[in-house]
């Protein structure tokens, strides 16, 4: 399993590269999840704007039925929001299961 | 004994130097003790690695060449994305039709993730302008 992590802030180009690469992951059916932590869960949030340079994320859901997305809780709660303020679907999740998904990668790919 | 397989991607810009050359030394390192490097992935700044056109700064040994010697005496593969490379205004082919340095090759994601969906390890470079 190919397991993206993503940290960086919706503005970040790392966070449009990331998303690319878990997209073609996906599309090549390779066994992937994403985990967003800290300020990477800027980038899941419905964008205010018609500028929005990650509109490729809702692919995940809408094309692939990609449902691995994981949101850590700790950032979570930090950042005071709801998952309904998401534009894809998401599991909220805590250490231990972070921890879980980081024994079952094969491979960890920080974006 | 069977070897270990490594990909390597770097993601810092040239101009991050020591995590360009962390990342040269860990190829070296990897070779050295007879293991498998498949693929060294440019991918993010790192693409700008790929322009012949790049100059190292005055002082700075020339991390591109050396890269170029080191694929060139290992057999291993100098892969950029050229999707990304292009955001960065890399042309995909050597000149006169593009700025693609000798040495390198572009290739796409998808290239990438078949690779290292069949390699067992990843060591990943992003330097301090992508962390």
């Amino acid at each position: 399993m190919l397991m993206f992590h993503f940290t960086k802030p919706a503005n970040h180009a790392s966070a449009r590269q990331g998303l690319d690469m878990l997209l073609m992951a996906v599309s090549l059916d390779q066994p992937c999840c994403a985990l967003y932590s800290g300020e990477a869960l800027e980038q899941l949030l419905k964008p205010l704007s018609s500028f929005d340079p990650l509109k490729k994320i809702g692919m995940l859901d809408a094309v692939f039925d990609f449902a691995d997305i994981y949101v850590d809780s700790a950032s979570f709660t930090a950042m005071n929001v709801s998952v309904d303020n998401f534009r894809v679907p998401v599991k909220v999740i805590d250490s231990a299961e972070i921890d879980r998904l980081n024994s079952q990668a094969k491979h960890k790919l920080l974006f | 004994m069977a070897n270990s397989s490594y990909v390597i991607m770097l993601q810092a810009a040239p101009d991050d130097y020591f995590a360009g050359r962390q990342a040269l030394q860990c190829a070296q390192d990897i070779v050295s003790r007879g293991e498998q490097l498949k693929q060294v992935f440019f991918y993010g700044p790192a693409v700008v690695y790929a322009n012949q056109f790049l100059q190292s700064p005055s002082g700075y040994p020339d991390l591109q060449e050396q890269w170029r010697k080191f694929s060139r005496e290992h057999n291993i593969p100098l892969v950029v994305c050229a999707t990304v490379g292009s955001q960065y205004g890399l042309e995909s082919l050597p000149p006169p039709a593009g700025n693609l340095a000798e040495g390198f090759s572009a290739g796409g994601l998808a290239e990438f993730i078949e690779t290292l969906a069949n390699t067992e390890h990843l060591l990943q470079f992003q330097g301090n302008a992508a962390c």
